[in-house]
């Protein structure tokens, strides 16, 4: 009888010490413990027990559920703007943006307005999102102009990346130098906003025309940021972010050497073209009478038939920015053809077909009419 | 320069005749309820009745926008958001060297400070547009269902300037806009072409709207002439007649007509300052103090300058040589405590908003006194 006693006190000692070890191991998921769950569009807590879930329907009627779910950037204290709201028995935070990867979040959850009585501190979640991998670093593809003589009042300068870049940070990672390795102080000026091209890809630098310019106070001070006849080199710096946040990795540098300020106008006139044979597919071909700014380039200059309309066609900006080439997209009809270039077209010293870039009063130059046409035949 | 009904409505408004109400409602219904999708938050300037006006270089287009902001606020002088920008980064979810604030601009009605915003500094970065609260408090100015109405920006760049890949490339940066009379005034340069053009649209804007660029010549000590991208301006009254002072991007400061706005041709600036190298005006707008008007300019390199505008409205601007480095034209006093200031706007006839540098890269926002 004593043993059969003790079994039974045994047994239920055995119950309850397992009991008592189950209850501990499942203390931090009690089953009214709210569940945090996270994605990139939203936070969510659900697993309410009724009565929670009623304190927060009421207060989700009174338009109060901010008041419950807040989501902060880890370390600070200002919340990240979204919206909250009750959907299927849970609470949502939708934040503003989908969160960023590799960024440390925390949600905070104000118990204490569901459970009054509990007196719970805020429960707080933390969550990360890892980013993605990164793919190959971008490359600076070209620098323009290409040729690696220029006139020593050149006024701008093209960088080409092979993917978007970030903006906000160019400035700092340009620099110059001259052949004995010094630093050439800002011969450019920092322009807000930076100058990109909609697709973040190219970049224009502006060499600082209150030094280029004769006579304003800045030439007059410091002189033009480059002398004539004298050698130079750009240095893009490695640590220059893309638009995923990853550096160029490596430095780019290209040299360069001055000759004399240009203050001549291009001129269509001067232009030598090589008229393609008729019914071929051959290319036009037009060179320059000196090196035109490359980006104007892909959209400045069209080729109109007689009757006016514009022959469709690949354009090809030719070497050292000097020429232009197009290869038609079927055979030229025999007949008269117009090459069209905008007026607004610029040599690298900011002269356009228009006109100088800077006119001494009373010239001639001035009054000059732009002309912007050039007529060809195919025969 | 053409002035239509809506001009006298605004002059109505700003000298408080009693119809003033009714007229303003009829210049705000002109503004359909609707979604705005910035493309960019860049430039930004209010007009009466808190309509802030939005220029999107990506879009080439200017918004007007009814914020619904019309009771006066209570920024005080010591009124002071210290790191703005990590705030801000915060709230939008991000690293602070994640955002770029582009642009400041002060309701006149509530003084609260908006700031365009770029969320990622890629091309594909989310606009947005905040608001700060004489707490402190940040959020944003909801544009999905908001009294609107946009404007083409006239002879910007079209979708067809696209390299041989098709891609757009040319693009109209903008750096300042302005309501003057009932003209909205656009100050930018292109990422191609090295000009000086002014554009100009009418406002409240029609199905089409009116626009001309206009552009403006200034002088070099009367030996050259030439022009420049247009940095920031602001406007002037002398002898009874409003002008427009703008400050290139290659230093002088110049004066023209406002008259001259409507003009879509070639202008001649007279130059009344220079004010020195390595530098580029950032913002700037025209205050009373004791009697006597003061441009208060920020700078990029040379802090904040309070300029003189005591003979500004002589004939024939600069026209010499000033020996020795000295300072030609208008006269100007740094302000030593503010010469870190990358944004500026009026709060009221006493008082700034700023933002100022704090730091290696913090941002502090703030009320400081009119100097």
């Amino acid at each position: 009888m004593r043993v059969k006693w003790f079994c039974v006190i045994a047994t239920l000692i055995w119950f309850s010490c397992i009991g008592a070890a189950l209850a501990s191991l499942t203390a931090n998921h009690r089953p009214d413990e709210p569940r945090f769950q996270s994605t990139r569009q939203a936070v969510t807590v659900g697993n309410w027990s009724d009565q929670q879930w009623n304190v927060i329907r009421q207060l989700a009627e009174q338009d109060r559920q901010d008041e419950l779910l807040q989501v902060f950037v880890s370390g600070n204290k200002t919340p990240l703007l979204g919206t909250v709201s009750v959907v299927d028995q849970q609470l949502v935070f939708t934040p503003r943006f989908p969160f960023g990867t590799g960024v440390a979040f925390k949600a905070r959850l104000a118990f204490d307005r569901i459970e009054p009585q509990s007196r719970r501190k805020p429960i707080l979640h933390d969550f990360t999102f890892e980013p993605s991998p990164t793919g190959e670093a971008t490359q600076l593809v070209a620098m323009y102009p290409t040729a690696n003589r220029v006139p020593q009042n050149i006024l701008k300068m093209y960088l080409q990346f092979s993917q978007p870049m970030s903006r906000g940070e160019a400035y700092d990672r340009i620099r110059f130098v001259d052949d004995q390795g010094r630093l050439i102080p800002e011969p450019f000026i920092r322009i807000q906003p930076e100058l990109w091209s909609p697709d973040g890809r190219r970049f224009t630098l502006l060499f600082d025309p209150g030094r280029i310019k004769r006579e304003l106070r800045p030439n007059r001070e410091l002189g033009p940021p480059f002398k004539s006849e004298t050698k130079y080199r750009v240095v893009i710096d490695a640590a220059w972010r893309d638009a995923r946040g990853q550096p160029l990795g490596k430095e780019f540098e290209k040299s360069f050497a001055t000759a004399a300020p240009d203050r001549q106008q291009p001129a269509v006139a001067r232009w030598i073209v090589a008229a393609p044979a008729a019914d071929s597919r051959e290319r036009l071909e037009v060179t320059f009478d000196e090196p035109l700014d490359r980006g104007m380039l892909d959209h400045a200059l069209r080729v109109l038939d007689a009757s006016g309309n514009r022959v469709a066609g690949r354009p090809r900006v030719l070497d050292d920015e000097l020429g232009w080439e197009f290869v038609p997209a079927h055979p030229w009809p025999a007949g008269d053809y117009r090459l069209i270039a905008d007026p607004r077209l610029e040599d690298l010293a900011g002269n356009s077909l228009a006109k100088p870039f800077e006119t001494e009063l009373g010239s001639s130059a001035a009054s000059r009419k732009p002309v912007g046409e050039l007529r060809f035949e195919v025969k | 320069m053409q002035r239509g009904s809506i001009v006298a409505t605004l002059v109505a408004l700003l000298i408080g005749l009693s119809s003033a109400q009714s007229m303003a409602q009829e210049h705000l219904e002109i503004l359909q309820r609707g979604s705005v999708a910035l493309q960019f938050a860049g430039p930004m300037t209010f007009g009466p009745d808190g309509v802030l006006f939005v220029g999107d270089p990506m879009a080439a287009k200017i918004y007007a926008l009814d914020t619904g902001d019309r009771t006066s606020g209570n920024y005080g002088e010591d009124f002071a958001v210290e790191m703005i920008n990590d705030k801000i980064a915060a709230a939008l979810g991000t690293k602070a060297d994640e955002i770029l604030i582009n642009d400041m601009a002060v309701n006149p009605i509530s003084g609260t400070p908006y700031l365009s915003v770029a969320r990622g500094r890629g091309p594909d970065g989310q606009a947005v547009i905040l608001k700060v609260a004489a707490d402190g408090t940040i959020s944003e100015l909801e544009l999905k269902n908001i009294p609107h109405a946009a404007a083409q920006i006239p002879n910007a760049p079209d979708e067809n300037q696209t390299d041989r890949r098709g891609r757009p490339q040319r693009m109209l940066a903008i750096t300042d806009i302005s309501l003057i009379d009932n003209q909205v005034v656009v100050a930018g340069l292109s990422n191609e072409e090295f000009s000086s053009n002014l554009r100009s649209i009418r406002y409240p804007f029609t199905d089409a709207p009116e626009g001309t660029a206009l552009e403006v010549y200034h002088g070099a000590h009367g030996r050259y002439e030439t022009n420049s991208p247009v940095r920031t301006f602001t406007t002037i009254t002398l002898d009874d007649e409003p002008y427009i002072v703008a400050a290139y991007t290659c230093t002088p400061l110049v004066r023209f007509p406002l008259s001259d706005i409507a003009k879509s041709e070639k202008i001649r600036g007279t130059t009344v300052a220079e004010l020195g190298n390595r530098n580029q005006p950032l913002d700037m707008f025209v205050y009373e103090k004791d009697g006597e008007n003061f441009i208060l300019m920020a700078n990029s390199s040379r802090g904040m300058m309070k300029i003189s505008t005591e003979g500004i409205d002589r004939p024939d601007g600069i026209t010499s040589h000033i020996r020795g480095g000295g300072k030609a034209g208008q006269t100007y006093d740094t302000i030593d405590e503010l010469n870190t200031v990358v944004q500026l706007d009026r709060l009221n006839d006493s008082h700034a908003m700023v933002i100022m540098k704090s730091g290696e890269s913090g941002l502090d926002l703030r009320v400081v006194p009119l100097p």
